[in-house]
């Protein structure tokens, strides 16, 4: 992270700090004016004394509105920066076969298993589809470490879908945007919950006791894994009503709020990375469509 | 302060291929989760018997990485590493493979460009040269 992105990011955080007090202070205001209009009708000339009494800030109001809002729009303003960027680095390319001569690009076109199909020769045709999945599936990452493969799959899937399908969470969507998704039973959410922060756990080891990775930690990647697995330990915390539940629930709600408004700027930025490269740039291993390079 | 050896001209084309690919390699630097999983895509990670410096995550980040960091304000010594990286432990075959979809050889080509710049190149081109 350069110096620049650091002073960004701390400046937003204050002023997210000081208009979370002030939206906090105009509510109170507005509030104390509206009862005053109720008892007096007419505008008094000592409603200055609402404004000048000491405003009590409370965390909970405060993670619940402005800070909310802040961590989506950061996300929302560093993802499209992150896609105005990408469009600018990358320009149109050819999809891989059509860039190539005429009489190679039969090869290129996607056909290669075509070529292959004395493979498969008396297969049926799901065994015929399963054969290429294999096939295809032993040049990623699945292939090379299943294990690893597939952990990381059902993380990254849990990351987004426990929070969403959360009844918990579903019932402050309806209540804030009246919409809600279908959720799950909490109790399963609550193994789930933990079978995350196993994988996590499972990661962290992975850190510290292969020779490879080690290699390649800094101290970021183990605060970044520490930053993704805070707010599923607040979480289970609050859900079991361990320590202090508001406290926890507090903690819970702004350690989730710089985990979204960091995605785009920190590690977690191989978020919209990842969605552009593994689509758009044209690659060996690009999903359609492919059509972009750098 | 580091002891660097270059001249502000050879650092001022250093600059000038880095730069011309900034946003590209700062991009890939930071989406890169440090994973370790393309080791096993590299077949001098495999033939070195699991030699750590050979993971290409590991090439791309200890010379271009370092290259951007310091703006090619590097020592000799820390020169006669990368040339190492990238010009001994990879011959960019272009078959490693990044779950993130990073373009390692894209990365290790720039460390490759700004060596140049700087006369680090193979060993047998630099002895033929001395």
């Amino acid at each position: 992270m350069t110096s620049r992105t650091r002073w960004i990011l701390a400046g937003t955080f204050a002023f997210a700090l000081l208009s979370g007090t002030a939206a906090y202070s105009q509510e109170t205001d507005a509030n104390s004016s509206a009862s005053q209009a109720i008892s007096r009708p007419s505008p008094s000339p000592e409603r200055h004394t609402a404004a000048a009494r000491v405003v009590r800030v409370d965390l909970y109001d405060i993670a619940m509105g402005p800070l909310f809002k802040l961590a989506w729009v950061l996300f929302a303003a560093g993802f499209t920066w992150r896609i105005v960027l990408f469009n600018r680095l990358t320009r149109p390319a050819r999809a891989a076969g059509s860039a190539l001569p005429p009489a190679a690009q039969h090869a290129a076109s996607g056909s290669v298993s075509d070529d292959m199909a004395f493979l498969t020769r008396g297969m049926s045709g799901v065994g015929r589809i399963l054969f290429r999945l294999r096939r295809w599936i032993r040049r990623t990452v699945f292939g090379a470490h299943p294990v690893m493969g597939v952990a990381s799959l059902v993380f990254h899937f849990g990351l987004f879908l426990i929070p969403l399908l959360l009844p918990a969470h579903n019932i402050l969507f309806s209540r804030s945007f009246r919409v809600s998704l279908p959720t799950l039973p909490g109790p399963l959410m609550d193994k789930l919950t933990l079978g995350l922060l196993a994988i996590g756990a499972f990661f962290l080891m992975r850190r510290i006791l292969f020779p490879r990775v080690r290699a390649l930690s800094t101290l970021r990647d183990y605060g970044i894994l520490f930053l993704v697995a805070a707010p599923f330990v607040t979480a289970y915390m609050a859900y079991h009503q361990w320590l202090n539940y508001r406290a926890v629930l507090v903690i819970h709600m702004i350690v989730g709020e710089i985990l979204i408004g960091a995605i785009p700027f920190t590690k977690l930025g191989h978020m919209p990375f990842l969605i552009f490269s593994r689509f758009f740039m044209s690659a060996e291993y690009a999903w359609r469509p492919g059509n972009r390079r750098w | 302060m580091r002891q660097t050896n270059t001249d502000a001209k050879t650092l001022a084309r250093i600059n000038r291929i880095v730069d011309s690919r900034k946003s590209m390699i700062r991009l890939s630097l930071q989406a890169c989760a440090h994973c370790a999983l393309c080791a096993e895509s590299c077949f001098k990670f495999c033939q070195s018997g699991g030699d750590v410096s050979y993971t290409p995550s590991y090439k791309a980040i200890n010379s271009i990485g370092r290259i951007w960091r310091t703006r090619g304000r590097l020592s000799d010594e820390e020169y006669e590493d990368i040339r190492e990286l990238v010009w001994d432990k990879c011959v960019l075959c272009m078959r490693c493979y990044c779950p993130i979809g990073i373009s390692i050889p894209s990365l290790i080509a720039a460390a490759r460009g700004a060596c140049r710049e700087k006369g680090v190149e193979r060993w047998h081109t630099t002895r033929r040269n001395a």
